[in-house]
């Protein structure tokens, strides 16, 4: 399995952007009307994907229903659109339920590093776990104490 | 009227040098001004922005808010900055009661309002993170409700967008429009400072340009599109058109 | 502009008032007369260890940074050594090569080798730095052009230890001038070698009562430091800026009263020089098998032997110290508490004068150009050259204790405070247009912005102002001043008497063992820790 390495932050960027153009936009445009290469904002394009927020045809971005219904909210519905969406990943449900098996609900991150690298094969798994994070603190459901090393559930807001 | 740039001039003494940053700007901020400031690098309009928060002195002229001369750490003026300039040691939430602290704001009820507005700006769950964790999206996030925290009035931007990637830097613009829209939310009127004029024309509803070196208002444009606006749009081009005619 | 005027300012008031102690006979002292000569012994042995200390840098530095294997053992030898009070090692190296070598050509060299161990470590813990640090792009620049072997030893890898080399000689040789001093008179047991030079001169004189002779061979000392700060240090470090990686552009300021082109010239001149002939040697090394095979067997040999030798001496030593341990060990555990107290006190003292003080001198422009250079040239003075005269006025007006104190406080500020002082400096101005514009200011300011900010130039600093205090200690414990003997009671009286008072080699070893273990501790225990913490949550992006 690939896991796109984009930010949250990155992926809504993509979105709106695409919104723009009408709601369907040629990669290679979009890329060129941000001086990136195409490289550079493919990971959004799957992250995007990944989420259910866009189906990507031929090189053609194309929104969503949800990706609308994101768009059109404001921040704090925005975060419980991406908070149900980051929770359906598969990587981060199978981390969830690891989770909640666990005693304390914590694991320490070597723990989670091993577990992100039998997921993603990778020598730079610790990027990887970096935007895992990412995505769980931004939806509200994993956190990372770096102080203690280790990842927790976090409680409903 | 909220404050007022009067015949500010600047000039720099370097290797016995004079060099004059900035001629005679004035101009007035009114409420519900969304003002960008936007000139050729080295026009002077980061030195103009540090002026009207207070952190340097004209060389000659003033800028009065609300009436009475501008002091630095008036709390009614916050400022964002370009390199979001957080405090490494402090967390999130910690970096934003830093700045409560001065205005008598501890405990409880500092507590309250650093978590309003991480909740506003979505850093909720980001809460006990350090900065150096944080991607730049998210540190320019503490920055903004860092800013927001003291409920200024007038709210100071410095290339806010400059140091993060294209579709971060997009997805920040639209969320602090949002904020901006919302009523309830401070501040009454924005200063920003760009190099961007598609940045400049898409966010502002008022733009400023200033000429090279020494710098002078060349054009004060009011911006009549609609919001929410489209990039795409053959009006915002033409407004876009407009700005870069007059700047070179 | 100002620095440069500043200390030539100061250089030529101590001349004259040198020549004229010199010309006009105040005192009628005919030892003044070979002041120049002493002057030059005791730069050449500077030089001469100095020398020494660059070659053992760039070997060490350079093996331990490119093989895995020996790196691992190199380290953390390294670390130990650095953490060794030399001084406390060097009576028993006199005797060694007093041994070996009789008479002064072994005391010169025991006195070469102890300069040579105050300097030697930081440099080589630069090297490794630098080249362990050499961009990726440029590793990879330089083997897309095919530049391997010798030529990447030119181009890369001697270059780009220049910056840390410069920066580590200058902190050597300002170690260096410490152990001159306490290295011109070695006594070992009841015999005194005495050899001729400026340090041996000083002690001589204090204790002599010949104050007046003192100071001018003082300010003869202070001269040549500040001579070499002005045409070499100086115009070195401004000509290794150029091998730097910063490509921020930024131009430091000018701080010089004369064009300096000549004597970056020579350097540049010197720096190739030597980096042909190590290419050279490079090539010879690697183009004849055999002598590679032979001096490498050799050395081996050597470095053996060596090991071998020491090993068995101390061993040796170690088992006639188990068997009949000297009655003194018994108070060792006591006075490393004593000890570790005085310098606990002389710490809290250090830190809190240098903390508002390099506050004050990193924000205050006007200040800090003439409080600069003035610390730097106090700083250059080598503590305990000025210790006889400390001990002197205390003894007869005060107490021992507060000597040994002031002493180590000499020994230990300087550290803390420029450290402190590049610390502030390195505050981006950002933080503080954070703390003016939201009117962060007073207790607050200080213990959410500055406090921290500071911290991790605050370890840095205490690390080597720690590491200072021990040798100093050694010094500021025992002393003989006519005839008497004055001590306080601690670990480095404990050394100092079974070196010089009743000689036991068993208790010095025993002292030397105990102290450093003591100082390794506390590195692993507090340092260590505390600079991980600074590196990781007080760091600037």
């Amino acid at each position: 399995m690939i896991f796109p390495k984009a930010t949250i932050s990155e992926i809504i960027g993509l979105l709106e952007a695409v919104n723009d153009s009408g709601g369907i936009e040629d990669a290679a445009r979009l890329a060129a009307d941000f001086d990136l290469d195409l490289q550079e904002i493919l990971p959004s394009i799957d992250g995007a994907e990944l989420l259910g927020f866009a189906v990507v045809t031929d090189g053609n971005i194309e929104l969503t229903a949800d990706a609308r219904k994101l768009l059109d909210s404001g921040i704090r519905e925005r975060k419980n659109i991406i908070r149900e969406k980051v929770a359906g990943a598969e990587i981060i449900k199978e981390l969830r339920n690891k989770l909640l098996e666990s005693e304390d609900h914590r694991m320490k991150k070597e723990d989670a590093l091993k577990f992100v690298q039998e997921r993603i094969s990778s020598d730079d798994i610790e990027s990887y776990f970096r935007i895992i994070i990412n995505w769980t603190r931004h939806a509200g459901l994993i956190g990372y104490n770096s102080d203690a090393e280790e990842i927790c559930l976090m409680a409903k807001a | 009227m909220l404050a007022e740039i009067k015949n500010v001039s600047k000039t720099h003494e370097s290797n016995g040098n004079t060099i004059q940053a900035l001629d005679n700007i004035n101009f007035s901020v009114e409420d519900n001004d969304f003002i960008c400031i936007v000139g050729p690098s080295g026009c002077g309009k980061s030195t103009l922005l540090r002026i009207i928060v207070g952190l340097e002195r004209p060389t000659s002229g003033e800028v009065l808010f609300k009436g009475e001369p501008i002091s630095t750490d008036n709390p009614k003026v916050a400022m964002v900055f370009q390199n979001f300039a957080l405090f490494p040691w402090l967390n999130v939430t910690e970096n934003i009661e830093l700045v409560l602290e001065p205005l008598e704001l501890r405990g409880k009820k500092a507590e309250n309002k650093a978590c309003k507005y991480i909740k506003a700006v979505g850093l909720d769950g980001f809460e006990k993170v350090y900065p150096r964790e944080l991607s730049g999206g998210m540190k320019q996030r503490v920055g903004f409700a860092r800013a927001l925290a003291v409920e200024p009035v007038l709210l100071c931007m410095d290339e806010p967008f400059s140091s993060l990637d294209a579709l971060t830097s997009q997805n920040l613009k639209d969320e602090l429009l949002m904020l901006w829209a919302d009523t309830s939310m401070p501040p009454d009127a924005v200063i920003m400072v760009t190099h961007n004029i598609e940045e400049a024309v898409y966010m502002a509803n008022r733009i400023i340009i200033l000429s090279p070196r020494p710098g002078k208002v060349v054009a004060d444009l009011r911006i009549g599109l609609e919001r929410p606006r489209n990039r795409k749009d053959p009006e915002f081009y033409r407004w876009v058109d407009k700005v870069y005619s007059l700047i070179v | 502009m100002k620095k440069g005027y500043f200390i030539l300012l100061i250089i030529i008031f101590l001349i004259s008032v040198t020549l004229g102690f010199y010309f006009f006979d105040f005192f009628d002292f005919p030892e003044i007369e070979l002041l120049p000569y002493y002057a030059v012994s005791s730069f050449m042995r500077m030089g001469i260890a100095y020398f020494l200390a660059l070659c053992f840098a760039l070997s060490y530095g350079y093996i331990a940074a490119t093989n895995d294997a020996a790196k691992k053992l190199m380290l953390p030898v390294l670390d130990v050594l650095q953490s060794v009070p030399i001084l406390g090692f060097f009576p028993a190296a006199v005797l060694l090569f007093i041994n070996i070598i009789p008479g002064r050509p072994g005391v010169e060299l025991a006195s070469v080798f102890l300069i040579f161990t105050s300097m030697a470590w930081n440099m080589a813990f630069g090297v490794y730095e630098s080249l362990t640090m050499i961009p990726k792009d440029l590793v990879e620049a330089s083997d897309s052009f095919g530049i391997r072997g010798w030529q990447r030893l030119e181009s890369l890898t001697l270059p780009v230890c220049v910056p840390k080399l410069v920066y580590n000689s200058v902190m050597s040789w300002s170690a260096g001038w410490f152990f001159l001093v306490a290295s011109e008179i070695i006594s070992s047991g009841s015999e005194t070698h005495t050899l001729p030079g400026i340090g041996s001169f000083l002690i001589e004189t204090t204790y002599s009562g010949k104050i007046a002779l003192m100071l001018v061979g003082l300010s003869v000392l202070i001269i040549m430091i500040l001579l070499l700060e002005l045409f070499i240090w100086k115009p070195m470090q401004s000509w290794a800026d150029k091998f730097t990686f910063d490509y921020s552009g930024e131009k430091k300021p000018g701080e010089f009263i004369f064009s300096t082109r000549i004597l970056k010239n020579s350097f540049k001149l010197i720096f190739e020089t030597f980096s042909k002939i190590m290419v050279v040697l490079y090539i010879v090394f690697h183009k004849f098998k055999l002598l590679k095979t032979i001096l490498k067997s050799f050395s081996f040999i050597v470095l053996f032997s060596t090991i071998a030798y020491l090993t068995y001496i101390f061993v040796n030593s170690l088992i006639k110290l188990i068997l009949i341990l000297p009655p003194d060990a018994y108070s060792i555990p006591l006075a490393i508490v004593y000890s570790f107290l005085r310098l606990g006190v002389t710490y809290i003292i250090c830190v809190a004068w240098t903390i508002p003080a390099a506050y004050y001198i990193a924000k205050n422009k006007k200040a800090s150009s003439y409080l600069m250079p003035l610390m730097e040239v106090v700083a250059s003075i080598p503590a305990i050259a000025l210790f006889p005269v400390i001990v002197l006025f205390f003894i007869r007006y005060g107490d021992m204790e507060i000597a040994a104190v002031i002493l180590i406080l000499l020994g230990m500020q300087w550290y803390l405070l420029f450290n402190l002082i590049a610390g502030v400096k390195t505050i981006p101005g950002d933080m503080e247009n954070v703390a003016a514009s939201f009117g962060i200011k007073g207790k607050l300011y200080w213990k959410k912005v500055i406090l921290p900010a500071m911290f991790p130039s605050f370890v840095t600093g205490s690390i080597t102002a720690w590491g200072g205090g021990w040798n100093t200690l050694i010094v500021a414990e025992y002393i003989v001043f006519k005839g008497q003997e004055f001590h306080l009671f601690g670990i480095g009286y404990l050394l100092d008497k079974a070196t010089f008072g009743t000689p036991d080699s068993g208790m010095v070893i025993l002292s030397v063992i105990s102290m450093t273990v003591t100082i390794i501790i506390l590195n692993k225990l507090i340092w260590q820790p505390l600079y991980r913490k600074a590196l990781s949550k007080y760091k600037f992006d």
